[in-house]
């Protein structure tokens, strides 16, 4: 009986390890594949100078929300365009395709301070040296802490007091950004960044809470950070 | 890469930690300006309190609605009374400022009663030994009133204010019909805004609001007309009723075109504390414009005639409608003077 027992636990083991193996070789598969997926364009990338950029902002939340916003973007798909013009000059209009990730937090005076994180997806148009505009989509996770003490009724019906009590909100926005270049010469590094933005947070009270910002602030071009991944040409 | 991310992240925690934890104001205070929020069964509620606490006196503003905020009453038409005494402005649940994820579905009188019940003993705790007054108007009526009749609620307070409070739905919707169709055919008589009362009497004659949410709404609506054919200065504009004007949008929505605010307002038609305001022992002091037709004086008069306080007043202002703190603020803050200094 015990050895009847041992072997169909040593079947449920084998079972369970070929499942195991199984699932695991799937999901080693289908990584594999999508990392394929993600390199095999990258040999036939140009050699275009993508940069990252970071970014400090202040914000203001309307109508009472002061805050700040650091984040950084990293190209991974450009688009480059040459147009001959009839007075047969190329013009050469260009497309970053980027993500970003951004940290910020908001306080809003006798409310709460907000805290917030976004990833993001945009595409920088690059219209000249000294200029280009962003629009991108950000999805997000926001946090707020009540100004004050915050009570609640205990079970017992006493009084108890939270510390840095709040809620959780998920986050969804687009902003569009309007970037001039502060470096007289053509490399420009520095750059005054104008961001007004539209996002909503929510569940709030059971529906969505808008919200209109408008950040300003400078963003610098990391000079040396080049995008590993592919650009295109189109005539 | 990773070491921009920990500062980073180091940065928003330094910053939040250095924004979120504010001074707290706990001392008593001739010029208080604080906040604090209470939360209760999915909302959590902020109650800002200003001027002077030291006093040792709490007047409680219960705004009405529902939906609308504390902040409309944080102007001129405290001034005085802040002078004198705290005032405490409280955002109801899914009103004004206060906040929470999903709690739509847990609005409800009963509900709000027992945020009031919690509200009110945070105040006692916070500001132990202070003397607390309820300040109600319009649908703030109701629930103060909800408040004052459960079990022994009325023993936390001093005394209480109703200002042109909505303490009964039916009688609020009966009587606000019937002002309109005798005002309207008064004023039709003398030649006043004839086209706009004769249309109010013909929708009025034909249509009972006891009988659905949608006629009572309706006649609400030319109840709120009805005081400016009246010459009764009027604001006409929300945004101002919270601090900041999308919480109001976010509110309204939810009230007017969601099934739980729809739900919530039908469930306020049949509500009525008439028949046990004679359980309110407490000093009560009843503050009614003359041209409301929204809770028309009707209402101040059954107060009179039920409430089961010793002390109990009822005044009229001539010169005001359903917001009498907002015509005629001096006299509203001179009653109001006088009834708390007598029982403070």
């Amino acid at each position: 009986m015990d050895k009847l027992l041992k072997e169909v636990v040593v079947l449920d083991i084998k079972k369970r390890f070929w499942n195991f193996t199984f699932r695991t070789m799937k999901t080693v598969l289908l990584s594999a594949w999508l990392l394929l997926s993600v390199t095999s364009p990258a040999q036939d990338s140009l050699h275009v100078n993508r940069s990252a950029f970071l970014y400090g902002l202040i914000s203001y939340d309307f109508p009472e929300g002061i805050g700040f916003t650091i984040g950084t973007s990293i190209p991974f798909h450009s688009i480059i365009k040459e147009k001959e013009h009839k007075d047969s000059k190329t013009r050469i209009s260009r497309k970053d395709e980027f993500i970003s990730v951004e940290s910020g937090g908001y306080h809003y005076p006798f409310a709460y301070t907000s805290i917030i994180i976004n990833a993001g997806i945009g595409i920088r148009y690059i219209k000249s040296v000294k200029h280009f505009t962003e629009l991108s989509f950000n999805q997000g996770i926001l946090r707020t802490i009540y100004d004050g003490k915050v009570y609640e009724l205990d079970q017992d019906g006493n009084i108890k007091e939270h510390m840095l009590f709040g809620r959780t909100y998920l986050t969804s926005g687009f902003s569009y950004s309007l970037d001039w270049g502060l470096n007289n010469r053509n490399s420009n590094l520095w750059f005054f960044q104008l961001k007004p933005a539209a996002w909503i947070q929510y569940p709030y009270n059971s529906f969505l809470k808008p919200h209109i910002s408008l950040q300003a602030g400078v963003s610098y071009r990391l000079k040396k950070h080049s995008s590993l991944y592919s650009g295109k040409t189109e005539t | 890469m990773k070491c921009t991310c920990i500062h980073i992240i180091s940065i928003v925690l330094l910053g939040s930690l250095l924004t979120g934890c504010k001074k707290e104001f706990t001392r008593l205070s001739t010029n208080a300006n604080e906040i604090f929020w209470v939360t209760n069964n999915g909302a959590d509620m902020p109650v800002r309190v200003m001027g002077n606490t030291a006093s040792k006196v709490i007047i409680l503003i219960i705004h009405g609605g529902p939906g609308d905020g504390s902040y409309d009453y944080t102007d001129y038409k405290t001034s005085r009374l802040r002078e004198k005494y705290g005032v405490a402005f409280w955002d109801q649940r899914n009103a004004g400022s206060a906040s929470g994820n999903n709690n739509m579905d847990r609005l409800s009188l009963s509900q709000m009663i027992s945020d009031l019940e919690v509200i009110i003993k945070v105040l006692k705790t916070r500001y132990d030994g202070a003397s607390i007054f309820l300040y109600a108007h319009s649908f703030g009526g109701l629930l103060a009133a909800g408040y004052l009749v459960k079990d022994s609620n009325q023993n936390n307070l001093k005394g209480w204010i109703e200002i042109d409070g909505a303490h009964n739905y039916p009688l609020c919707n009966a009587s606000s019909r019937k002002m309109l169709m005798d005002t309207a055919t008064s004023e039709v008589g003398k030649g006043n805004y004839i086209s706009q009362w004769q249309n109010i009497l013909n929708y009025c004659s034909s249509h009972d609001p006891l009988s659905s949410y949608e006629i009572s709404s309706q006649t609400e609506t030319f109840a709120h007309n009805a005081e400016s054919y009246m010459g009764i200065k009027q604001k006409n504009s929300f945004l101002p009723l919270a601090e900041d004007p999308l919480d109001q949008l976010v509110n309204y929505y939810n009230l007017y075109h969601t099934s739980s605010g729809n739900d919530f307002l039908e469930s306020l038609e049949s509500a009525d504390y008439s028949n046990q305001l004679y359980k309110i022992k407490i000093p009560s002091l009843l503050l009614w414009g003359q041209f409301d037709f929204t809770v028309p004086p009707v209402i101040g008069l059954d107060g009179m005639a039920n409430l089961g306080s010793s002390y109990k007043k009822l005044v009229l202002f001539p010169h005001s409608g359903h917001h009498p703190m907002e015509t005629d603020t001096d006299l509203v803050e001179d009653e109001i003077i006088s009834f708390i200094d007598i029982f403070k």
